[in-house]
């Protein structure tokens, strides 16, 4: 299991964990990222990540994405 | 009898598209109650019928962690309409659903409008439209609003579901709260066990029992709170603690359980109803590759905010100019047409420059709203975030703060109004708060008359380090604030990057439209009234009224209550070495900083050779330190009417202490630092 943040561009990973506060997750969550969602990477450089997830692209700042636990899947 | 549709949907699914297409040109704009949110109301009539359209704001979720979704969420089960539509983007179904399930749990009259068949077509997107309707128990209209197609069938379908749901009603004559077939398999004989304790207390009839249990489930702190203080409470107290124990058993969280058996339901829909074909590079993934690059993206940005800048404000000032003239024009012609001199000029030199102040703003907020608006609606504006949102985040403000600080530089008012794209409360305050000491173009006639009269030689440089001063002193306040008042970090940036498109220019001037017309009716009066409050104090002293001669008579206005305040606040400026004259100035430049130069020729007697008396009258230090107090002293009267209307007197009025304060130390440093270096 290792943080969103830490993954490359193009890889797929399932969540496994989200270890951020209430109001966070449950942004996430209502935007279709939850545990078990599979996310495709479109965009981590240094900034905020781009995953494309259930048919739509999100950007999550990098502090947030430091708290996604993932694996590959 | 007037039927009430509510329309609810994500953003970005094309929500103000259809908005626009129901309803005609009567669209009512306000608040929500106590909020800052914005409410549109439209009307239609379809066959013979009338119907009220509330526009609600684009919400993921009705959970209560924005304003937004509280405000959806209070308007849904309070006033029950008579019909919700739903509107999803068919191509994001998946996500869309989501939302779709918690307006069933609600127990709203649902109708869904699945937008965008076009774009999903063009992405290898099907949706089966009669499966899907049969799996939810729900009118579906498939629909592509930017094309036109499909709107007279949600108009009928609107009006069908309406009354079919009557009839159905007139016959059963209960509460139908099991309407949906949706249920949730691994939670339903929890649900049960609540919602028959609940349904128990007739205080907690207006709300869906059904709904309340999830909520409880769910742990909703504004559910939580409700129940706890109804009669049930004891009764259902042991059985919830029971259930959250198997869940946490089960999922980790209770509060997962709910969201996970919620997409669980969604992933089978989707599997049942969508199919994907195609797989190929889409427009969208080919311009974000590039403006979304780290390094290409960020130099991208710049030309984007630069022509965003120019566009506002040197496509609007000739319109500006000529409302100037218009309504300089108008003070003439009412000066020699009314003999009452007072009465001629409280309307010319009060009451009509005073709406000229209002109007000049007119042309300059047209252009940045249409420019906004513009980039919204291609797609672009969500990427500004994501590539600043870094380097934003180092001075505690959101990435989203950017667009906002650029605009600042042509004028803070509509700069503040652009401020309304961040959710954060605490992110928002701030991000207003900053802005004034951004040097707004008001501010250059004055930085142009002291750095011509004193340094000729360096006019450029000293120019250009009043805005670097500004932008400083802002990241700075930025960094402070963050540290001692809001104690918390900027918001994560979540944000939807939704597909690129052309922008339809009827959305777009519309959107430009409702902004202007909100900032005239809610920062004009505040305006006008200042305006006029000064052009008091000058045409009145202590002996009475002096007479409009006041604004020629450099002896007269003198004995003026703005003569008397400034030579008050001489002591107080007495360090930096400004007469009278130039603290009364800085009275006038609560209008508008550029007032400051007309005041100062009106207030020196001098007219085309003021840069020579200025000459005199100030040392370069005091004249360095004049322009720092002038570029951060109080916000001018139209930024402190904006700043009231978002966030209200109290941040209003702490702004301007803030900025009051910030600017004696500012000034009274430069005249210190100046004086030891330069003797």
């Amino acid at each position: 299991m290792y943080p969103l943040a830490f993954t490359k561009e193009g890889e797929e990973v399932i969540v496994k964990k989200i270890d951020a506060g209430a109001g966070a997750t449950q942004r996430l969550t209502s935007m279709g990222i939850n545990v078990g969602s599979k996310l495709k990477v479109v965009r981590n450089q240094n900034g905020p990540v781009i995953v494309s997830v259930r048919g739509s692209n999100i950007a999550i700042g990098r502090g947030l994405a430091m708290k996604i636990m993932c694996e590959k899947c | 009898m007037e039927y009430e549709i509510a329309l609810i949907g994500n953003p970005n699914v094309g929500k103000s598209t259809i908005f626009n297409a129901l309803t005609g040109e009567n669209v009512y704009i306000g608040n929500w109650a106590g909020v800052t949110v914005e409410k549109k109301v439209g009307e239609m009539e379809y066959k013979g019928k009338k119907f009220k359209i509330v526009d609600l704001p684009g919400v993921y979720s009705l959970t209560a962690n924005s304003i937004d979704e509280i405000v959806a969420r209070d308007y849904l089960i309070n006033e029950n309409p008579d019909l919700v539509v739903n509107i999803a983007d068919a191509t994001a179904l998946e996500r869309n659903l989501y939302l779709t399930l918690q307006l069933m749990e609600i127990g709203a009259d649902l109708l869904l409008a699945l937008n965008k068949m076009d774009l999903a077509d063009n992405l290898g997107i099907e949706v089966d439209v009669k499966k899907l309707e049969d799996i939810l128990g729900v009118k579906v209209v498939p629909l592509s609003a930017s094309k036109k197609i499909g709107i007279e069938d949600l108009k009928e379908a609107i009006l069908n579901t309406i009354e079919e749901k009557r009839k159905k009603r007139k016959n059963v004559n209960a509460k139908d709260k099991d309407k949906y077939p949706i249920k949730y398999p691994h939670l339903e004989t929890y649900i049960k066990r609540l919602s028959s304790i609940i349904e128990k207390d007739e205080a907690l009839k207006k709300y869906n029992p059904r709904y309340l249990a999830i909520k409880l489930i769910e742990n909703d702190e504004y559910i939580n709170e409700i129940i706890k203080n109804s009669k049930i409470w004891e009764d259902l107290e042991p059985v919830l603690k029971e259930i959250k124990k198997e869940l946490s058993k089960k999922y980790g969280e209770p509060e997962l359980a709910v969201v996970e058996e919620r997409y669980k339901i969604i992933d089978r829909i989707v599997k049942d109803v969508v199919k994907k074909t195609s797989g190929k590079l889409t427009t969208t993934e080919m311009l974000d590759d590039v403006l979304t690059d780290e390094k290409i993206g960020t130099l991208l940005i710049i030309p984007f905010l630069w022509m965003l800048f120019k566009f506002t404000f040197d496509a609007s000032k000739p319109f500006s100019e000529i409302i100037q003239y218009i309504f300089a024009s108008l003070s003439t012609v009412i000066k020699t047409s009314i003999s009452n001199k007072f009465l001629a000029s409280l309307l010319a030199d009060g009451v009509i420059s005073g709406v000229g102040a209002v109007l000049t703003f007119f042309p300059i907020l047209a252009f940045l709203f249409f420019a906004i608006s513009f980039l919204e609606d291609s797609g672009y504006m969500a990427r500004i975030p994501f590539i600043m949102d870094r380097v934003m985040n180092k001075f505690g403000l959101p990435g989203k703060a950017v667009i906002p600080m650029v605009m600042g530089f042509g004028c803070n008012v509509p700069a503040i109004m652009a401020t309304r794209t961040i959710e954060n409360r605490e992110d928002r305050i701030l991000t207003i708060l900053i802005n004034p000491l951004l040097s707004c173009s008001a501010r250059l006639p004055i930085y142009a008359l002291f750095a011509g009269a004193l340094f000729s030689k360096y006019q450029g440089v000293v120019i250009l380090s009043m805005y670097a001063l500004g932008v400083i002193l802002a990241l700075l306040t930025a960094l402070m604030f963050r540290r001692l008042i809001f104690k918390t970090s900027p918001a994560y940036l979540i944000v939807e990057l939704p597909q690129y498109h052309i922008p339809h220019l009827n959305v777009v001037l519309k959107n430009t439209w409702e902004r202007v017309y909100d900032f005239l009716k809610k920062a004009g009066t505040v305006i006008v009234f200042g305006v006029v409050l000064v052009w008091f104090l000058s045409v009145y002293g202590p002996s009475g009224y002096l007479g409009d001669e006041v604004f020629n008579n450099p002896n007269l206005i003198a004995h003026s209550y703005v003569a008397i305040i400034g030579k008050m606040l001489t002591p107080l400026f007495a360090p930096m070495g400004w007469d009278w004259r130039a603290c009364s100035a800085l009275v006038f430049g609560i209008i508008a900083k550029e007032v400051v130069v007309g005041s100062l020729a009106m207030l020196y007697g001098a007219g085309e050779n003021l840069s020579n008396v200025i000459a005199h009258a100030f040392s370069p230090v005091s004249a360095y330190a004049f322009m720092a107090f002038c570029l951060i002293y109080l916000p001018c009267i139209a930024t402190l009417a904006v700043i009231k209307n978002e966030i209200g007197w109290k941040w209003a009025l702490f702004a301007v202490a803030y900025e009051m304060i910030l600017a004696y130390v500012v000034a009274l440093l430069i005249s210190v630092i100046g004086h030891f270096l330069f003797g």
